[in-house]
């Protein structure tokens, strides 16, 4: 098969069918967009994850007028507790490092802490057991010294819920429009099959081979699922310019939730492409082999 | 060239068998004309040689291959050895008139050199050279149907299959088309054709099989279209 010959014939047929190809590469926009930005918030929650767990899960601030007493009796009573695993002491410093490493991303909220001074000093703890964090706080959240303990696990776990629920709807609705597309193209190709009935008997008299017969057909949806794919990736990529990065852009300086990066758009892009492609290619072979048959 | 034994045919909506117990044995390079009123199993005959259906029982035989045993992806290379026309032509409308011809060398992977050598050539042989670029609809029938014979023609088919050629043209066109059949067949090739146009077959005096409600009636070596008709 000549190569022209071949891309004449995918144009013949994408121009006849134009109104079902436009309806397909739409799906596999809306299917892919859907599943792109399930992808993303994945991507922002393992993150989200460890920037709050890897690190030690309970936090023991130490008020800012704590005397060198009070912390050394603090840190051998908590060292002594049967349902403390482990114990690590952030010095202010250390927290201000811990903090500059950690926000790299949101230079302004840096900016925002002047220095050292600003972050309190604290005792890290891991349990054994982390539901004992109601006894632990009740124990130390008294204790002389002591600002106030803090369980960023049971802080943040509304938003962890809402990002859950984002991704569980985001991929709900990506199935169903995975499955419309899938169905689009199904009838798509029986549409294109049905108009090219004449060319398919004439191929099949001539002694066309199946692969000659289906290849437009395959490469008519591969060129849907490209089209579609595409418009999934530059969609993503306005939601994250547009309403992440302006819209939005309040919600996320406050540096709770980490914003998409655009590093991790362009990552998500190839999985959408290859994904468009494959199913759309997929889909496209099986339907012609059914309607094409030599 | 074709071997049909005992071959039966009955579609599965049907009880009556489209062929019934027909034996028949052409050799390479004659013209034969295949008769018979509708429903008479002509369509299913050819069907048959090109492999669309296959036999309830018997055997078929076309250029040394049992199609029984033909397996499915060898098909395709088997219609390349034979030329199909139809009486509806079955042309491309969007193509012109070489660009049918040279489809059916382009969805057989042939090169692009060969088939600009080979388009002009078949055109100047079925007399439609300086129609090159005309479109279908601005051709008569006649000349539609030589293009459909160049297209079968152009892969040098060992058989040429003609179901009904000359259904839809008057009868000086037809003489014309029978002619170049003729000439087709005399570069070696074998014609079997399906007709129900009494004057060519006499005029032809070629070999002549015919069927009757499935079943083969007569073959006859230089018939006539016959009596009973």
């Amino acid at each position: 098969m000549r190569p022209r010959f071949v891309l004449q014939e995918i144009l013949t047929g994408l121009r006849r069918n134009v109104t079902m190809t436009v309806a397909v590469v739409v799906t596999v926009m809306i299917s892919l967009t859907l599943l792109g930005a399930s992808m993303l918030t994945t991507r922002i929650a393992d993150r989200m994850h460890q920037r709050y767990f890897n690190q030690l899960e309970v936090a023991v601030y130490l008020r800012a007028d704590v005397t060198p007493d009070q912390r050394d009796t603090l840190a051998s009573t908590l060292g002594a507790d049967q349902r403390v695993e482990k114990v690590v002491y952030v010095s202010k410093e250390q927290a201000y490092e811990k903090f500059k490493t950690e926000f790299t991303d949101q230079p302004d909220l840096v900016k925002s802490i002047s220095g050292p001074n600003v972050l309190p000093e604290s005792f890290q703890l891991k349990l054994k057991d982390p539901k004992q964090y109601e006894n632990v706080a009740s124990k130390y959240g008294q204790a002389p010294g002591v600002d106030q303990v803090y369980d960023p696990q049971r802080a943040l776990q509304p938003l962890f819920d809402l990002l859950d629920g984002v991704k569980t709807v985001s991929r709900i609705v990506a199935l169903v429009a995975g499955a419309a597309a899938l169905l689009t193209t199904f009838n798509t190709i029986r549409l294109a099959a049905f108009s090219r009935r004449r060319e398919i008997g004439i191929m099949r008299l001539v002694g066309a081979g199946n692969f000659t017969i289906q290849l437009p057909f395959v490469l008519e949806g591969v060129f849907a699922g490209l089209l579609g794919a595409g418009s999934a990736v530059g969609l993503l990529a306005l939601f994250k310019g547009w309403v992440l990065d302006n819209t939005l852009k309040s919600f996320f300086s406050t540096g709770v939730v980490p914003n998409a990066q655009w590093s991790e758009v362009w990552a998500v892009a190839p999985w959408l492409a290859g994904l468009g492609i494959l199913l759309a290619a997929a889909a496209s072979y099986l339907t012609s082999m059914v309607y094409v048959r030599v | 060239m074709i071997r049909l034994d005992h071959v039966s045919k009955t579609y599965k909506s049907q009880t009556r068998p489209a062929l019934n117990d027909v034996s028949v044995n052409l050799e390479a390079g004659e013209f034969v004309f295949l008769i018979g009123s509708s429903g008479s199993g002509k369509s299913t005959f050819l069907r048959l040689l090109l492999r669309e259906e296959r036999p309830s029982s018997g055997t078929v035989h076309v250029a040394g291959k049992d199609l029984n045993r033909l397996p499915q992806w060898k098909v395709p290379a088997f219609r390349r050895q034979i030329g199909c026309v139809f009486q509806d032509f079955r042309l491309l409308a969007n193509k012109t008139v070489a660009e049918n011809i040279a489809f059916a060398l382009e969805v057989t992977g042939t090169s692009r050199h060969k088939t600009q050598a080979v388009v002009p050539e078949v055109c100047q042989l079925v007399g439609l050279k300086g129609k090159e670029n005309r479109l279908p609809d601005e051709l008569s029938g006649g000349e539609q149907q030589r293009v459909a014979i160049a297209r079968a023609f152009v892969n040098k088919p060992i058989l040429l299959i003609a179901d009904e050629p000359t259904g839809n043209l008057d009868p000086q066109t037809s003489i014309g088309i029978m002619k170049l059949l003729d000439r087709i067949n005399r570069t070696g090739t074998t014609v079997v054709m399906a007709t129900h146009d009494a004057a060519i077959v006499d005029t032809m005096r070629r070999r002549v099989v015919e069927l009757d409600r499935g079943r083969l009636v007569r073959d006859q070596a230089r018939g006539v279209y016959g009596y009973a008709h």
